[in-house]
C-alpha cells in the first residue's frame, strides 16, 4: 500500500477544516511548502510499507553541515527515496520506523582513502611500477572481500575502502572502491580513477627514470603526447611540496585530485587555490602528536577553498583515525563544515565512487548514526546501513532508545 | 611632618618592587565572557577580574576599576587550565630507571615548540612521568607550562616547578612477560633491601651506644691491666708472640654505619608514606603484581593504565584508597578482532563506568605529550564529564577536588564555543598568572608557520 504523505496531511487537514476559507488557507500553505521544499532540493515522494524512515537524528548534508529536522526514507532496493522533514513523518505509517535518539547524528559512511582495508592488511599486496605506464593495472586485483577488517571497521563507522597500486610509476592503473562488508563477493562502486605519480617513489636505480630531472622530462613528453589518461581527473600522487609544485608546472588539462599527503610550508597552496574548480587534495592521516607542519598545511589549504580528504591508514590505523583526523584538524583551526566535507563527501568525489558520500535522493543507503557530531571524540556509532540493510552496533545498555525501533 | 613625607617617598623609591605593585600593577579584565557551572548551568556576559595573577572577582554586573586592562574575551568561554596526570611532555622515554631519578631534570624547558603546542590544546599543568624500560623510573612532578625565568615573557623558558615529587613512578607494563616478571622481583628485593637498611639505620644507634660503652670498659681495662703490667718482668713481656699481643689490645668493634644510598632513602620515604607511588599496570598479571605490591609493603598507591582493570576488581577492591589515572592507547584496529591472539591488553570499552560502578576514583592522563588530552578525556568520559575530569591537579581523582572557575585560580582557557557541548570548541587564549600565553593566530594567519 503506498501512503502519501502529502495528501494524506492534506486529508487530514480537510477533516478539520469546515469552512471554504481555510481549506483555501491550506493549500495556500501546501503549496508555498511543496515550493520550499523544491527549493531545498527536495522532492515529496510517497513512502512504501516496504521502506525504512530514518527520524530524529540530525542530518549531516553535502556541504558538511548538520541539520536537524529531516527524516531519511529509504526504500527496499538499498538507496534513499528522499529527505522529508520530520513532522510529515505520521505514526500511521505502516513501514518501519527508527525513532533516532535525541542529539544523535546521521552521516553518509566514512571512507578510508589509499589505505590497505580489504587487503588483509598486505599494504604492498599490489604493486605497480614495473611498467612505468601501466594504465591497464586495477588495484581491485588486491582486495580480498572475506577480508575480517572490513566488518570490523565498518563497526567504527568506516564503509567505504579505495585502494590504490603503489606510486611506484608514472600512471599506476585504476584506483578501486569497495562497499567494507566480509562477504563472499566484493561490492564495487564506481569505476575508479587513473593514478599516476610525480615524486622520488617512482625514481629507481633499475630503469628509467633515475633522476627527478629525468622524471619531469619524461612527464612533460607524455603531457604532450595528448594521452587519454589525462582526459578526465585522475589521482596523482604529488608527496611534498617540490612534487606538487612541478606538477603545477605542467599544462593540465583536467585538475587532478592531489594526494599530497607530506605537504608542509613549503606546499604551494596559493598556486593550487588559483586553479580553477573545486581543486581536491587528500592529506593525512593527521594524528596525535604527528608532523604539526602537515596540520598546518592541511588547515591553511582548507582555509584557501582547497576541498579536502582524509587520507586513511586501516588496519594499520586505530579504528577511529578517520574522526580523529578530523577533530585534530577542527582543533587546530579547519572549519567544522570542511572537516565534515573531507570525511564524508569528498572522498566519495576522489575516489569517484558513485551514488556514496552524500544523503540525498539516489544515494545508496550507506548511513551510520553517532550518537552526536561526527567530529567529536565522545560520539559513539549507534547503528548503521549498508544498502538499506541495518545493523545494531551499540550494546543497549549504551542506548536505551534503540528499543524503539519497530518491525 | 615634612620630613616623614620625604622618607616615605625615599622609602618607595627604595622599593621598586612594592610602588609597582601597590600602585600601578593594572587589574586585568575579561569581559563578557560565559562559564560553565559546576552544575552544567551557562553563565554569561560575566566580567573577570584579576589582580596579581589570579582571580580577584567574577561578576555579573559592575565597572571595571579604573586603569584596568581589558583583554578581548567578549563570547568566549572560560574554564580553568586542563590538567594532563600523566604527560611526558619533551622527557626521553626508555633506558634504565632509578628512585633518585627525577623527571623535572630532563624537562626541557626550551622546547617552545612543543610546550607551545600542547599549550594550545588548553592543557596548562602536566604530571611529568618519567617513563623506562620497566621497573623503578623515577618520581614524577607537578609543572605548570607558563613561561619562567627572570624575565619571563621573553625568556623562552617554560615551566615552573609546582610540586618537586609528586609520586615515586614504577613500571610493571612494559616490555615482555618474562621481562616483567623479572622487573616485578626486582622492585621486590630493592623495597625489601631499602627496609632492611631502615631496620639496619634504626639499630645503628643502639650498636653504637653499645660500643661506646663497651670502648669505656675496654680503656679502663686497658688502664688497670697497664699499671699491672709495669710491674711485671719487661723479659715475659717480649716472650709474647705479636698475634697475641694484637689480640689482647684489640678493642670492641665498631658498628659500621651504612652508607648514603639516595635511590633506598627514597623507596623509605614510599614506605613511610611520606611520598605515593604510581604503578602503570594495564594487564591483568601486573595489576594483580601492583596489588601485592601495594598490599606487602602497604603503599600509597596510585594505578597508571589499568587496561583490564574489569577482569581483576576483586583485587583492586580489596585495596584501600586506591585511584586510578586512566589513558587510552591508540591501538592499530588489526591490533585485536578476528584471528588476532597477542599480547596486547584486552581494554574494557567502557573502563570509566567499570570504575564508577565499584566507586573507585579516576582521572585521565594522556600518557603522551598532553596534545590530544582534550580529544582523549572527551572520548573516554564523553562530552558532559570530561571538563571535570580534566581540570583537577589531584592525582587521587576526588570529586571535591575539581578546579571550576573559581577566585584565586591562575590558569584560565578561553574557549570558542562551549566546551561542554560543542565539539568544534576550541581553545582561543589561554591565561597565566594573567599573562596571555599563547592565543590563536588571527584568521588571515591561520595556518602559518
Amino acid at each position: 500500500m503506498q501512503i502519501s504523505i502529502r495528501s494524506m496531511s492534506i486529508a487530514n487537514n480537510l477533516k478539520m477544516a469546515t469552512s471554504q476559507q481555510k481549506m483555501r488557507s491550506l493549500s495556500l500553505l501546501g503549496m508555498w511548502g511543496v515550493l520550499c521544499l523544491s527549493l531545498l532540493g527536495i522532492t515529496p515522494r510517497g513512502i512504501l510499507a516496504a521502506d525504512t524512515v530514518i527520524t530524529g537524528a540530525a542530518v549531516v548534508t553535502a556541504d558538511g553541515s548538520v541539520n536537524s529536522g529531516w527524516a531519511v526514507i529509504v526504500g527496499p532496493t538499498g538507496q534513499i527515496k528522499a529527505l522529508v522533514p520530520n513532522e510529515e513523518v505520521s505514526e500511521a505509517f505502516e513501514g518501519s520506523i527508527f525513532n533516532a535518539p535525541e542529539g544523535s547524528v546521521l552521516t553518509p559512511g566514512l571512507h578510508d582513502l589509499m589505505g590497505a582495508l580489504g587487503t588483509r592488511g598486505q599494504a604492498a599486496s599490489l604493486q605497480a611500477g614495473t611498467e612505468l605506464f601501466d594504465p591497464d593495472l586495477d588495484a581491485s586485483q588486491a582486495f580480498d572481500p572475506t577480508d575480517p577488517w572490513l566488518d570490523v571497521a565498518a563497526q567504527q563507522g568506516v564503509l567505504y575502502t579505495t585502494l590504490a597500486a603503489m606510486p611506484l610509476g608514472v600512471v599506476n592503473g585504476k584506483s578501486a572502491t569497495f562497499l567494507c562488508q566480509t562477504a563472499k563477493t566484493p561490492l564495487r562502486l564506481g569505476e575508479g580513477k587513473q593514478t599516476m605519480a610525480l615524486g622520488d617513489s617512482v625514481l629507481s636505480g633499475n630503469r628509467m627514470p633515475t633522476s627527478r630531472t629525468a622524471l619531469i622530462s619524461l612527464w612533460r613528453d607524455w603531457v604532450a603526447s595528448d594521452p587519454e589518461e589525462l582526459k578526465s581527473a585522475g589521482l596523482l600522487y604529488v608527496y611534498e611540496g617540490i612534487d606538487l609544485r612541478q606538477a603545477l608546472s605542467l599544462p593540465w588539462s583536467v585538475v587532478p585530485v592531489f594526494i599530497h599527503t607530506g605537504g608542509d610550508a613549503r606546499s604551494p597552496l596559493d598556486l593550487v587555490s588559483g586553479l580553477p574548480g573545486p581543486v581536491h587534495m587528500v592529506v593525512g592521516p593527521l594524528l596525535e602528536g604527528g608532523d604539526a607542519s602537515h596540520l598546518s598545511m592541511a588547515v591553511q589549504a582548507a582555509s584557501k577553498g582547497i576541498e579536502l580528504s582524509f587520507a586513511g591508514g586501516l588496519p594499520a590505523g586505530p579504528a577511529d583515525h578517520l574522526r580523529t583526523s578530523a577533530a585534530i584538524a577542527v582543533a587546530a583551526g579547519m572549519n567544522p563544515e570542511a572537516a565534515r566535507r573531507a570525511l564524508f563527501s569528498n572522498p566519495a568525489t576522489v575516489a569517484a565512487a558513485t551514488g556514496t558520500g552524500v544523503i540525498e535522493a539516489g544515494a545508496r543507503a550507506d548511513l551510520v548514526l553517532f550518537s552526536g557530531d561526527p567530529l567529536d571524540p565522545a560520539s559513539k556509532v549507534i547503528h548503521l546501513w549498508r544498502g538499506g540493510e541495518g545493523q545494531r552496533v551499540a550494546g543497549t545498555s549504551q542506548v536505551g532508545e534503540l528499543d524503539t525501533f519497530r518491525r | 611632618m615634612k620630613s616623614v613625607h620625604i622618607y616615605l617617598l625615599g622609602f618607595l623609591l627604595m622599593m621598586p618592587g612594592v610602588l609597582q605593585a601597590q600602585l600601578f600593577e593594572r587589574p586585568i579584565i575579561l569581559e563578557g565572557v560565559k562559564m560553565i557551572s559546576p552544575r552544567g548551568e551557562v553563565l554569561e556576559d560575566l566580567m573577570i577580574t584579576i589582580r596579581r595573577g589570579r582571580i580577584a572577582g567574577i561578576s555579573q554586573s559592575g565597572d571595571a576599576p579604573m586603569m584596568s586592562k581589558k583583554i578581548a574575551a567578549d563570547g568566549l568561554f572560560v574554564t580553568s587550565g586542563l590538567v594532563d596526570h600523566a604527560s611526558v611532555l619533551t622527557l626521553p622515554l626508555g633506558g634504565e630507571g632509578a628512585a633518585d631519578h627525577w623527571s623535572w631534570d630532563a624537562f626541557d624547558r626550551y622546547d617552545k615548540e612543543a610546550i607551545l603546542s600542547v599549550l594550545a590544546t588548553g592543557v596548562t599543568r602536566v604530571h611529568l612521568v618519567p617513563v623506562r624500560s620497566g621497573g623503578i623510573s623515577g618520581r614524577s612532578c607537578w609543572v605548570s607550562l607558563e613561561p619562567a625565568g627572570e624575565n619571563a615573557a621573553s625568556s623562552g623558558q617554560f615551566g615552573v616547578l609546582m610540586e618537586e615529587e609528586a609520586a615515586l613512578c614504577i613500571d610493571l607494563a612494559s616490555g615482555s612477560p618474562v621481562a616483567r616478571m623479572r622487573s616485578y622481583a626486582a622492585i621486590l628485593d630493592q623495597f625489601s633491601a631499602a627496609k632492611d637498611r631502615r631496620d639496619a639505620l634504626e639499630s645503628y644507634d643502639e650498636d653504637l651506644e653499645e660500643y661506646l660503652e663497651e670502648l669505656k670498659k675496654w680503656i679502663e681495662e686497658k688502664a688497670e691491666e697497664g699499671d699491672e703490667e709495669s710491674s711485671d718482668e719487661s723479659a715475659e713481656k717480649d716472650e709474647k708472640k705479636d698475634g697475641e699481643e694484637e689480640e689482647e689490645n684489640k678493642g670492641p668493634e665498631k658498628p659500621v654505619r651504612p652508607g648514603d644510598d639516595e635511590p633506598s632513602d627514597i623507596l623509605l620515604k614510599v614506605v613511610a608514606h611520606q611520598l605515593p607511588v604510581l604503578i602503570t599496570a594495564r594487564k591483568s598479571a601486573d595489576l594483580i603484581n601492583a596489588c601485592e605490591l601495594i598490599q606487602k609493603f602497604e603503599l600509597d598507591a596510585i594505578i597508571h593504565g589499568a587496561d583490564e582493570a574489569a577482569l581483576v576488581m576483586d583485587h583492586l577492591n580489596e585495596l584501600e584508597n586506591v585511584s586510578f589515572i586512566l589513558d587510552n592507547p591508540a591501538n592499530a584496529l588489526s591490533a585485536s578482532g578476528p584471528g588476532v591472539i597477542d599480547g596486547k591488553p584486552r581494554r574494557s570499552a567502557d573502563l570509566i563506568s567499570v570504575m564508577e560502578e565499584n566507586d573507585l576514583d579516576w582521572v585521565i592522563g594522556s600518557g603522551g605529550s598532553g596534545a590530544g588530552l582534550w580529544r582523549m578525556t572527551r572520548k573516554m568520559a564523553g562530552s558532559e564529564a570530561a571538563l571535570s575530569s580534566a581540570q583537577t591537579t589531584n592525582l587521587r581523582g576526588e570529586k571535591t577536588r575539581r578546579d571550576w572557575v573559581s577566585p584565586g585560580m591562575r590558569h584560565l582557557v578561553l574557549w570558542s564555543g562551549n566546551p561542554a557541548s560543542d565539539a568544534a570548541a576550541r581553545p582561543e587564549k589561554i591565561l597565566i598568572n594573567g599573562l596571555v600565553v599563547w592565543q590563536r593566530p588571527a584568521g588571515t594567519r591561520e595556518g602559518r608557520f
